[in-house]
């Protein structure tokens, strides 16, 4: 039935035939379990896998691959009892990974031997022999055709998809985001790749990176209630009418009044207001929407901003409230992540005109235009968005600035910036604006003052607009010389027009697809950002990368990097130790996918690698420890803290392989646990 | 972009690709390749053939080009040099620009990823979810009902 030929006898405490028997210190020096299971007498030119080329730490490597999920043994049958033990065992694994070159098959591959343990009075092994073909495996491995390294990426069908998802988030990071939308719907790989939260943050990093040639807006419909949206690109700068189609937004059971102007806008998602003075934070782009509950803090609401908090990456809607009574500035401040509202300090600041004048969210503070207290003057007031206080922002050096967007805009002077009364804001070219919104008589000259370095006072310069005999509303900015902006001329009323920079000239947009007449919301960039900020926690604590949140301060030196069931539980731990961290612990999830629930199991015993098994009642943990170079099967008290060997008879080979598997193994039981 | 110091003489170092071939070039050429950069420094002997195991002979000549071009601070305004870019992306099959890709990955040379992962993000950005799936051969592996239902909840990918 076991084939025995001479070349088939691996190692054996006799010298009748076969190989040469090894002692424990020279199967150590050869490079462990698998090289002493592989031993071999071909000529080298002709071996499949060399022994002699493999060390420990390769070989290892090599078999972890081919096998993913681990080499099981079992013992099939045992023939007879001490002191002459003999049975017959099988090793088996599915080929799931390369070996050599050769690709993986996915089969099952198996190995059947034989075994002879000769022991003494006290159970100890005297010596051990094994029977088997190592053809059966090799040639298992060795099925499919040998691929050149080289050609190995290339097996899989697209080649794009058979690199690391780092590369392939490179590549998406530049597509807009409806072609993100679209490619979402082309496979389950692709569609997983790029709605997790990594991808969408480095498309926004990405797109707020690049030359802004594209910008949207939108735009509320006076008599349907409607939102739509514009898009303006590259291609409208040459055209000489520029021609847009609206795309309408449709928002279940939510309609707009006219009066939604000047939203506040941030990272491709807008604050708007329902018929119902519902607050709703929508993304444009990909017509998500989230209903904010209203603030017990705003009784009576007078403007809203939106803004980034990059320290706790959350975006934060910040709301400005009328007391009522005693005309204090009450500032409540929403976290998208937690779903909740807050009240903060008071506004020092005036903010009873804000109503009528815009919101502009510049690298982590939302700008208004408000009255400073002291002198009932405007200012910017700005709302640090991580340290939830208002600060102004410095106005002075337009007086002396004397830098310049083009060349042809003309430089502050002192008698210009005192009849410079701005009173509204605008973000153009990601800058913060300030413009005036109605022409004064000593003025004629309009410009648009622009901070290039948001709170650098020297950054002021002033962007200059030909001297319309209208009121303007700058909305964006395309690339470096085109404005989009609304001129609101006495006779013809307020259009939408496209100004070139260094020209002097204005074309009109002509809007599409809008079947009433129309006002301008505000501007937005396209992005995939959602406004369900709160869902991505659900989603990591899913993933390998969860937060664990119950581990005290040490957590920021735990460093996971496999995971393990136990008691039915998903644990984490990690297979080095690092010199920084001698408090080595298990970290458990006891429910799971719920992020409070991560409690650790401190392992005292901490100088080696661990790799915890099954856990015994509760207080006894299964684990493989590595004492010098050998690994150890013990059982760990994790109440007392103490070790215990387990000795186990009848093997020695591809021990560290079998793991968990060992318990599922058909003859556990005559392994003498 | 490498910075080109007059004072020290360059040193020139040989790169050696997968199949062999090798290259002399200037080592602040070279250095733009993180990769390299940090070889150099774990290196006793800066005369030795530098192996870039996974980049073949014919690929690795025209990292070399890239990377020449980066390297020297001529007059090239940054005009010039984005057209410059765009020329040498476009002369590219794609199986090329896949290998180069590959090759600035392992290599991290950022500028040359960044131009490639571009290339290629500008080729399919137009393209429906069978035109992509067609063009690099993927495999659709939902149900038409389960396609349907991505359509039906994502309509703002398929406007205009």
């Amino acid at each position: 039935m076991v084939c025995l030929t001479s070349n088939n006898i691996l190692w054996s405490s006799t010298t009748m035939k076969g190989r040469k028997p090894l002692t424990l210190k020279e199967l150590g020096e050869m490079g462990g379990g698998y090289n002493g299971f592989l031993q071999t007498s071909l000529p080298e030119e002709l071996r499949l896998y060399d022994p002699t080329k493999e060390t420990r730490e390769s070989a290892h490597h090599l078999f972890r691959t081919t096998f993913p999920r681990g080499f099981a043994f079992e013992i099939l049958q045992v023939y007879s009892g001490p002191p002459v033990i003999a049975y017959k065992f099988r090793h088996w694994a599915y080929m799931e990974g390369p070996f050599k070159g050769h690709p993986p098959t996915g089969e099952l591959v198996e190995l059947f031997g034989c075994a002879i343990f000769e022991v003494d009075e006290q159970m100890r092994i005297i010596k051990v022999e094994f029977f088997y073909d190592r053809g059966e495996l090799l040639s298992a491995l060795t099925k499919g055709t040998k691929v050149e390294d080289s050609a190995a990426d290339m097996k899989m069908g697209c080649p794009f998809l058979s690199k690391t998802d780092e590369i392939i988030v490179e590549i998406f990071s530049w597509l807009p985001a409806k072609s993100v939308g679209r490619f979402r719907c082309a496979s389950k790989p692709w569609r997983s790749l790029l709605t997790q939260p990594q991808f969408i943050e480095s498309h926004l990093t990405r797109t707020k990176r690049l030359p802004r040639e594209e910008e949207s807006l939108i735009l509320v419909s006076h008599d349907s209630h409607c939102l739509y949206s514009i898009q303006f690109n590259n291609s409208h700068l040459f055209d000489e009418l520029t021609s847009v189609l609206a795309t309408k937004l449709t928002f279940d059971g939510h309609h707009f009044s006219s009066s939604c102007l000047h939203l506040a806008s941030c990272d491709g998602l807008t604050i708007v207001k329902d018929e119902e003075e519902k607050f709703l934070l929508i993304n444009p782009t990909t017509r998500e929407i989230k209903v904010l509950p209203s603030s017990p803090y705003a009784p009576n609401p007078l403007t809203c901003g939106l803004g980034y908090d990059s320290v706790n990456d959350d975006y934060k809607v910040v709301m400005i409230s009328h007391s009522g009574t005693d005309a204090q500035m009450l500032v409540s401040v929403y976290s998208a992540r937690n779903g909740t509202w807050k009240s903060v300090e008071n506004s020092p600041f005036d903010h009873s005109e804000s109503k009528y004048t815009s919101v502009v969210s510049v690298d982590g503070y939302i700008n208004w235009v408000a009255f400073r207290p002291s002198d009932d003057m405007y200012a910017i007031a700005a709302f640090d968005l991580e340290k939830e206080i208002f600060q102004e922002v410095p106005l002075s050096s337009l007086v002396d600035d004397d830098k310049s967007v083009l060349d042809d805009s003309e430089e502050f002077s002192d008698t210009d910036s005192e009849e410079f009364e701005f009173d509204q804001l605008a973000k153009l070219g990601g800058c913060l604006c300030a413009y005036p919104s109605s022409i004064s008589d000593t003025c004629h000259e309009i410009f648009v003052a622009m901070m290039k370095e948001y709170g650098v006072k020297e950054s002021w310069t002033k962007i200059f607009i030909s001297d319309f005999d209208a009121e303007i509303t700058p909305l964006c900015l395309l690339g470096k010389k085109q404005m989009v902006l609304v001129l609101d001329e006495q006779t013809t009323g307020e259009t939408l027009v496209m100004y070139d920079l260094e020209e002097r000239t204005v074309k009109d947009i002509v809007v599409h697809g809008i079947p009433d007449r129309f006002g301008v919301g505000g501007s937005f960039m396209e992005s995939l950002v959602s406004p369900h900020c709160s869902s991505y926690d659900s989603e990591e604590s899913e993933s390998d990368d969860s937060e664990i949140s119950d581990c005290d301060n040490t957590d920021e030196e735990f460093m996971f990097d496999d995971l393990v069931e136990l008691g039915g539980c998903l644990c984490a731990f990690p297979l080095c130790i690092s010199d920084t961290c001698h408090k080595l612990f298990v970290a458990m999830m006891n429910e799971y996918s719920v992020k409070e629930s991560w409690t650790k199991i401190p392992i005292y015993y901490s100088d080696s690698e661990i790799r915890p098994l099954c856990l015994l009642g509760k207080e006894q943990m299964v684990m493989m420890i590595c004492r010098r170079t050998n690994e150890v099967l013990v059982v760990y008290n994790m109440k007392e803290g103490t070790l215990k060997d387990i000795v186990v008879h009848g093997i020695r080979v591809g021990f560290e392989k079998c793991r968990e598997r060992f318990k599922k193994a058909k003859g556990v039981h005559s392994l003498g646990f | 972009m490498a910075s080109t110091s007059t004072s020290t003489l360059s040193r020139k170092l040989i790169l050696k690709s997968s199949d062999g071939e090798k290259f002399e070039v200037d080592e602040n050429v070279a250095m733009q390749s993180q990769t390299i950069k940090h070889m150099i420094e774990d290196l006793d002997d800066i005369n030795s053939p530098i192996p870039v195991s996974i980049v073949t002979g014919t690929i690795l000549s025209k990292v070399i080009e890239y990377c020449k071009k980066h390297a020297t601070e001529d007059s090239d305004s940054d005009e010039q040099l984005k057209q410059w870019d765009k020329e040498y992306a476009n002369n590219m099959d794609l199986n090329t620009l896949y290998y180069l890709l590959l090759a600035a990955n392992y290599m991290e040379i950022k500028g040359l990823l960044e131009l490639i992962t571009q290339c290629v993000a500008d080729m399919i950005k137009g393209k429906s979810p069978e035109e992509i799936r067609a063009h690099f051969n993927i495999k659709n592996d939902f149900t038409p009902q389960e396609e349907a239902n991505i359509r039906n909840e994502n309509p703002w990918a398929f406007e205009n």
